[in-house]
């Protein structure tokens, strides 16, 4: 009787590289998304509950960045330490609501590299589709998300700021930002699974890359040649971070042709670093444990 | 045929009944998989990997590179629906990558494996348990990971609780829990997800005597209902007492492949071979090989049975030491110690001690002697109805003098004991006689054994006390 046909599941572990067959792993990864949505939320359940039952602040680490980095720009501001050029917002508002965006960017980036590392244990003696684990920091990241819009709708009250037909795509717009990040975050995570560097790299390049983007001034108030304004334009993290933060604060969108070439962008970055981590997994696992 | 063949014959779901030939559930297809010796130069040719595997290449060279070698090498075998499989070998054998590459951890670096059905790798017990979690907590999150769904979970829950017996502490954190509590409850998951195929990787190693055998005794039950089982274990007799066929891997090849019992036997005389006077040799401290002193020496010691015939349980046995003494000496005292040698039922491992089932001093029996002038001499010990059951036995016999000062220790070659009990279930032999006398006084005749009379109760019964590990 052959052992293909029957009505079990048949898996093939085989030395072939999984991408001969384009069609038939993304056909897979597609179906593990679906198929493990529980898994995510129970595992996100999980690593939520441990992670704070060990903690006596609980949510106050997540809001904490950025209303911090706010406070401190509104005071460096009003003693006329920095210029941030012409927000038409209140500073606070306006830092608040840049920084949480970036911040949400920036979790997002070093989730996938996280999460999969700190799923070392199980990998290494359970088959978990990696997509499981991936999807469930993401769900552990939408509190984070939920939080951060919490304050930036105390923001806009407080500031009393228009609320306006746009502010209803603001939601999706950041939805957007963290699936950006994750995809950036997968394309690092095969590598950075073998190599501490990655992670270790990550908190500085982000550090540099809050320089040269526009999470804390406006691109509009740059100077027209220079390097670093070049730097600043050809930056694909511009277009979507300022849109976002335009679609929040009811601005006039400036970018967004920009914003939805970087989206079409990012889906191809995503799609790809799903299969990327897809196929390396079995590999980081094997020397993970040699 | 073994216990598994026999339980077969239950009544089975339908579906099966029909097909009376039993569907492959597993194959390996010349599988082989390298690994690199160097950690640096491992992650290289992780990242090599990683790229050429996105390139998409085909089948990957089937050499070596530098710092690698084969952790296992052209692995074939199928597995059908209901077999029980161990898997032996010493360490370094290449057992744990085979599993892993079953278990679809690892790729292979030629061939395939395919495997129908789910499988349930069992590789470490309450991998992934956190330890700040609840047992509650982690039961879910861990049958979640195993693929089930959190109504699977739900139905399921209880019967992982009462299998793992930690009901009392279900709501408290798995990090107050003892090492058997987590064994037991990473068991009791993996189980109860009701795979296919179970692969277990020295988990059954932990827990208490009761609980590995209610383990087994899950085991069998679940064969019975068409699980098939790969298993590595330590302990010959847990293997023995599971699996019907075995893989003997040396470095990472297939050495042997077949019925358990030949391959059990044929991988213990390996190793032996491969240890320097392991056959002889002492596995305890005490009891070092020590020919001779300045004082005395051992020529020889052998054991015999008395009428010149073979050695029998119950039948009358003797030692004898051939000693010569070089020096007057105070006190001479005589140790005897039986030990059991690896048979078919209980095989030691390496580093596992032959196991002393008897120890007889002459201090204590009255057989020390004193005042002893240099000379030959004989030293006999009778063992009137041995008690001894049937196997392999080596007796070592060490002369000393106060304080404990050992002169010499020498141990006989091995021998073996006979019985003519057809199954014997028990520690010791008892010789015995059975007699039926009526309220008159009038003697009954007893039957006479018939090996034709041996009914499916007796093999059942036979079935339990291998579950159980009773030997």
């Amino acid at each position: 009787m052959s052992l293909e046909s029957g009505h079990h599941q048949t898996a093939v572990y085989g030395a072939d590289s999984l991408l001969l067959q384009p069609g038939k792993l993304l056909l897979a990864i597609w179906h593990d998304v679906l198929a493990c949505r529980q898994l995510a939320f129970i595992l996100a359940v999980r690593d939520l509950r441990a992670q704070y039952r060990q903690s006596l602040f609980g949510i106050f680490w997540i809001l904490a960045p950025p209303i911090i980095v706010a406070v401190g720009l509104t005071v460096a501001k009003k003693n006329n330490l920095i210029d941030l050029g012409d927000t038409k917002l209140p500073t606070l508002a306006f830092t608040l609501i840049g920084m949480s965006i970036w911040q949400m960017f920036a979790t997002a980036v070093s989730g996938p590299l996280q999460v999969l590392g700190s799923y070392r244990s199980i990998l290494t003696k359970v088959v978990v589709p990696p997509e499981a684990i991936i999807a469930s920091s993401l769900v552990k990241l939408s509190i984070t998300v939920v939080l951060q819009i919490v304050l930036i709708v105390f923001a806009c009250i407080w500031f009393r700021l228009p609320v306006t037909g746009q502010t209803i795509f603001a939601l999706p717009a950041m939805v957007c930002v963290v699936l950006s990040g994750t995809a950036i975050g997968l394309i690092l995570t095969p590598v950075g699974l073998l190599y501490r560097d990655i992670a270790l790299a990550i908190p500085i390049i982000e550090k540099g890359l809050l320089i040269v983007t526009p999470v804390l001034y406006t691109s509009n108030h740059l100077a027209r040649g220079g390097f670093f304004a070049t730097t600043v334009r050809l930056n694909p993290l511009g277009p979507l971070i300022e849109t976002t933060r335009q679609l929040i604060s009811g601005e006039h969108l400036t970018q967004l042709p920009q914003f939805f070439g970087v989206l079409g962008l990012m889906a191809i970055l995503l799609v790809f670093g799903l299969i990327f981590v897809r196929v390396a997994m079995p590999l980081v696992i094997e020397r993970w444990s040699a | 045929m073994t216990e598994s063949e026999i339980k077969r014959t239950e009544p089975e779901p339908a579906a099966v009944a029909k097909e009376p030939e039993k569907h492959v559930v597993l194959a390996l297809e010349n599988v082989s998989k390298r690994f690199c010796r160097d950690l640096k130069r491992s992650l290289f040719y992780g990242v090599k990997d990683i790229a050429s595997e996105l390139i998409g290449r085909a089948q990957p060279a089937d050499r070596l590179r530098e710092s690698e070698f084969w952790a296992t090498r052209d692995i074939n075998f199928e597995l059908r629906s209901g077999d029980a499989m161990g898997i032996v070998g010493i360490n370094g054998c290449g057992k744990t990558t085979l599993m892993r590459i079953i278990a679809g951890l690892i790729k292979p670096t030629t061939g395939r494996v395919i495997v129908r059905g789910r499988l349930a790798p069992l590789l470490a017990l309450g991998a992934g348990f956190n330890p700040v979690l609840t047992g509650r907590e982690n039961i879910i999150a861990n049958m979640s990971v195993l693929g089930l769904t959190y109504e699977e979970i739900m139905e399921r829950f209880d019967s992982v609780v009462e299998f793992s017996e930690i009901g009392y502490a279900i709501d408290a954190p798995v990090q107050t829990y003892s090492s058997g509590m987590v064994a037991r409850l990473g068991f009791a998951c993996a189980i109860n997800t009701q795979p296919d195929i179970l692969l277990l990787d020295e988990v059954l190693a932990v827990g208490d005597m009761n609980f590995r055998r209610k383990c087994l005794e899950r085991l069998f039950e679940m064969r019975s209902t068409g699980m098939s089982l790969i298993m590595v274990h330590h302990s010959p007799g847990i293997l023995m007492s599971i699996a019907e066929t075995a893989l003997y891997l040396d470095r990472g090849r297939v050495e042997d492949y077949g019925l358990i019992a030949p391959i059990l036997k044929r991988y213990q005389r390996d190793l032996a071979a491969s240890q320097p006077g392991a056959k002889n040799g002492p596995a305890e401290e005490d009891d070092v090989e020590i020919l001779g002193s300045e004082e005395a020496d051992l020529r020889e010691v052998t054991v015999e049975a008395v009428d010149g015939g073979d050695i029998k349980s119950g039948g009358d046995a003797a030692v004898i030491a051939r000693i010569h003494v070089k020096k007057p000496l105070e006190q001479l005292n005589f140790t005897l110690l039986l030990y059991r040698l690896p048979s078919l039922e209980e095989l030691p491992t390496v580093g596992e001690k032959r196991s002393v089932v008897l120890k007889m001093v002459s201090r204590r029996d009255g057989g020390s002697v004193s005042k002893v002038q240099p000379g030959d001499y004989e030293v006999r010990v009778d063992l009137p109805a041995l008690g001894l059951l049937e196997g392999h036995y080596q007796a070592t016999f060490r002369l000393s003098r106060p304080v404990r000062v050992t002169l010499a220790a020498r141990s006989c070659e091995p021998f073996f004991v006979m019985s003519e009990d057809p199954v014997v279930t028990g520690t010791y032999f008892q010789k015995r006689e059975w007699s039926v006398t009526s309220s008159a006084g009038s003697r009954i005749s007893t039957e006479k054994f018939h090996a034709a009379a041996e009914t499916a109760d007796d093999l059942m019964d036979l079935e339990t006390i291998n579950v159980g590990g009773l030997r």
